[in-house]
């Protein structure tokens, strides 16, 4: 991994974030962390369930509505 | 850093068998070798460490979970292990160990070569004609990692699985459905707007009112929890009656003959078509409307339908085709949801007639139509509903709903105030929850908007860094094209990025004058794998650290003479501050690369032939490939003279042109087919007075070379020229003669600095000479 690809996504998530105001800074931060843990590399399938169960939680609150 | 290669070597990897490396001392290096001698062996290396453990052209069903049976060398001896090793110019290591069962551990972890990696800096012979022959997408996937993106472009990946992922998960669209079904029901019940709700509020504080006047919620939702209680301590003090009463209540509100109304009128709708046949024409349109990005033609013939319509207008007949087949997909669905509902009312049906409180009645009912109701296979209706099974339900569940509607024509009104309330309750409560759930489902699409908006912002980011790559890279790619192809009238070839497409890149040229959008509509394929060199050469030169190596494996197979040759000046002229490594087969190229190629800056190498996996990977210990034919003594005597006349047939031409040797005119093409010993008596004849050697500080004609290649001249006259292909070689004549040939050749390489005479040219003095000028052919005397 290079910094320039973590910049560019790290700048692409404060952009949507500044977009999207109503989202929670937790989830920002998780999905900064989740893409620089596999910068080049596509996620599992079971690496993707766990993010997308993880992100729906920390945003909507609720951990056993989904 | 400094990532030029200083070292490759390997065990019992590929067609390694012990230790072999190359030593590489920063210069760039040439390698020759026959097919299977084992070259590209030493391009997998890179290969596997950059990719942690994977080689592209090994990724198939037969090499194994990890690539085992193609990475390890198949005569490993058990007590052997196979090991890589790069060491770079840095002093850098990397080494790759590799298990039996291909697991390999790494160390260290190959960063210096994810910077290989990020480039893309093998180039392999396949690769170069696949990217020309690609689509626009798939140029764009190739380029990419290229240009340093592809990491974003995964990125991008991700984000979207991740926001499908999520959707699903958190059942959006049903959840959303659910709502506006609730939304539906309460408007119904209560009205619209504002005095809709405040209906619904009132008729909840009035059941409060009714059944627990005692009661002190603070909120709605506390409000139906306390009716709901009191309502369960009603129902459970109902007498046996009473509860006949309601549970027949309840089968009776069952509409069972409106369910299937609605099955039957939604499947009227799919009469023409089904959903097997919906979803294979779906998939074949995705097929089509990918087909699309790839076609360059102006006419095509719709692989869905067979009909024959233009370019775009097929584009548009693929899109019209995908909103019709969507419509009815939406029909299907409709269907789905019918039967759905038609199978839960009889799954309630059942219930209810499994409640000891209606035995008497059910009892009393046509025994078959009970039978019938309570063995009917749901889940198989749920699968395949046909008019048959509707029948079925019609004659035997229908009835009982209909008998039990008139057994409660008489129920006592306060049962079915109860059920009223008890329906009224339900309902504000699925309105309470819903207003829950609307608030996760506002959440969630935050959530997927965010998503969609960092893969957006990523996508635009890709769109301008590419588009400004590739315009520096175009100007590059037009400079090499000219080295390449000097007066051809192909000119202003660039790379473009369509204003119109999300993942395309195309390759645009103007052909004699006329704008062509792609070169698979005029060039060559020779001319296409050059424009595919020119496009990874200014690629590599362009993006990135400038002091990583280049690595080209095999890549001119399909470039006339000429072409060929030039790649030699481009590489000098583009890419002289570069490391390269040159893997050829083509042994008349090998030998151009040598006279052309500055010998300060480059190696050049000769691998020995393959012989088996236990011998695997050798050097020759020279360059002039003449141990090619020494393989063959031992087994073929005669094709081993063969091999040696061949090595002095490519050899001869390459240094007589060098040497501008004026050969006499001979009938248009014989011109191209002289034999060497043809070359050597001229040079023999010239070289009486062309050919000099320093002694002291005057030079002299070089007697002992011209002796030498008089002995070599001789033999080949005698043994190898075209006429005498059947002469059989014993072993000591084959050995003799290669033993001459090669004796010839060392001829034009000066002893005391190893370079050939051919290294520099005064062409005002009208000669060529070795580095130092101790060797000289002064083509000016001839």
């Amino acid at each position: 991994m290079t910094p320039d690809q973590i910049n560019h996504i790290a700048a692409a998530i404060n952009e949507a974030r500044q977009k999207t105001t109503t989202i929670k800074d937790a989830v920002a931060s998780r999905v900064l962390v989740i893409l620089n843990d596999h910068i080049g590399a596509e996620l599992k399938k079971s690496e993707i369930q766990a993010a997308a169960k993880e992100l729906a939680e920390l945003q909507s609150g609720k951990s056993n509505g989904l | 850093m400094n990532s030029k290669i200083k070292r490759i070597g390997a065990s019992w990897f590929r067609g390694f068998s012990d230790a072999r490396d190359i030593q590489l001392s920063d210069k760039s290096i040439a390698v020759y070798g026959e097919n299977g001698s084992g070259k590209s062996s030493f391009v997998d290396i890179l290969e596997y460490l950059v990719r942690g453990g994977e080689i592209e052209h090994l990724r198939h069903e037969y090499s194994g979970k990890r690539q085992e049976k193609g990475v390890i060398n198949t005569h490993r001896p058990r007590e052997q292990e196979t090991k890589l090793t790069v060491e770079f110019a840095d002093s850098s290591t990397i080494t790759a160990d590799i298990a039996s069962n291909g697991s390999c551990t790494i160390t260290p972890q190959p960063n210096d070569l994810s910077i290989l990696e990020s480039q893309r800096v093998i180039l392999r012979q396949d690769e170069v004609a696949d990217f020309i022959k690609g689509t626009k997408g798939e140029k764009y996937s190739s380029l990419l990692p290229l240009l340093g993106l592809g990491s974003l472009d995964t990125a991008i990946e991700n984000l979207r699985k991740i926001e499908k992922e999520v959707k699903e998960q958190t059942r959006l669209d049903f959840k959303k459905g659910e709502i506006r079904q609730v939304q539906e029901d309460a408007k119904n019940k209560f009205g619209t707007g504002e005095a809709g709700k405040q209906a619904l509020l009132d008729r909840l504080a009035e059941l409060l009112k009714k059944y627990c006047a005692d009661a002190q919620p603070s909120d709605s939702a506390e409000s139906v929890k306390a009716i709901e209680d009191a309502l369960g301590k009603k129902v459970e003090a109902q007498t046996k009656e009473q509860t006949r009463h309601a549970d027949l209540l309840s089968l009776s509100r069952i509409g069972l003959a409106d369910a299937i109304s609605a099955v039957r009128s939604a499947a009227a709708k799919l009469a023409k078509s089904s959903e097997p046949l919906i979803t294979e024409k779906l998939e074949v349109l995705d097929k089509a409307a990918a087909f699309t990005g790839k076609i360059e033609d102006r006419n095509v013939q719709c692989p869905a339908c067979g009909t024959t319509v233009d370019t775009d207008s097929f584009k548009k007949h693929v899109a019209d085709e995908y909103a019709r087949l969507k419509d009815a997909h939406e029909d299907f669905k409709a269907y789905k949801k019918s039967v759905d509902v038609l199978c839960a009312d009889l799954t309630q049906l059942r219930m209810l007639l499994a409640k000891p409180s209606i035995k008497d009645w059910k009892d009393a009912q046509d025994q078959s139509s009970v039978q019938n109701s309570e063995s009917l296979d749901i889940a198989k209706l749920r699968a395949d509903c046909t008019e048959k099974s509707l029948k079925e339900i019609e004659t035997s569940s229908v009835p009982l709903v209909a008998s039990a509607t008139d057994e409660t024509k008489n129920a006592p009104p306060e049962i079915k105030e109860l059920l009223m309330d008890k329906d009224d309750l339900n309902l504000i409560q699925r309105f309470i929850q819903a207003k829950d759930m609307n608030a996760f489902i506002t959440e969630i699409d935050t959530l997927m908007v965010f998503l969609q908006e960092i893969q957006t912002i990523l996508r635009d980011k890709i769109k301008t860094q590419s588009s400004m790559s590739i315009s520096a890279i175009s100007d590059d790619i037009a400079r090499m094209w000219e080295l390449l192809h000097p007066e051809e009238s192909i000119e202003g070839v660039n790379l473009h990025l369509p204003t119109d497409q999300d993942k395309a890149i195309e390759i645009y040229l103007k052909f004699y004058g006329v704008d062509q959008m792609s070169p698979r509509l005029t060039l060559s394929e020779g001319h296409r794998n050059s424009l595919g060199l020119c496009i990874f050469l200014a690629m590599a030169k362009n993006v990135g650290n400038k002091n990583i190596p280049i690595i080209l494996d095999d890549v001119v197979v399909s470039f006339d003479r000429n072409h060929r040759g030039r790649v030699a000046e481009l590489l000098e002229k583009e890419l002289h501050n570069r490391q390269i490594l040159l893997f050829t087969h083509d042994r008349e190229w090998f030998i151009e690369l040598k006279h052309l190629l500055d010998a300060g800056r480059w190696e050049f190498k000769a691998l020995m032939p393959w012989r088996d996996p236990t011998i695997g990977i050798r050097w020759s210990d020279k360059e002039t490939t003449f141990d090619d034919a020494r393989e063959l003594i031992e087994a073929n005597p005669s094709a081993a003279g063969n091999e040696a006349r061949k090595i002095m047939d490519t050899w001869l031409p390459v240094l007589a042109e060098r040497m501008h040797l004026k050969m006499p005119y001979l009938f248009r093409e014989k011109n191209d087919h002289r034999m060497a010993h043809e070359f050597l008596e001229r040079i023999i004849s010239d070289g009486k007075r062309c050919f000099v050697k320093k002694d002291g500080s005057s030079y002299k004609t070089n007697e002992a070379a011209l002796q030498t290649l008089e002995e070599a001249q001789k033999q080949l006259s005698a043994r190898a020229n075209r006429a005498s292909h059947s002469h059989s070689f014993t072993k000591d004549e084959a050995s003799d003669l290669i033993a001459r040939c090669e004796a010839a050749l060392k001829v034009f390489t000066c002893d005391g600095c190893d370079m050939l005479v051919t290294k520099a040219e005064d062409a005002s003095a009208e000669h060529v000479q070795c580095r130092c000028g101790s060797l000289m052919w002064k083509y000016g005397k001839a």
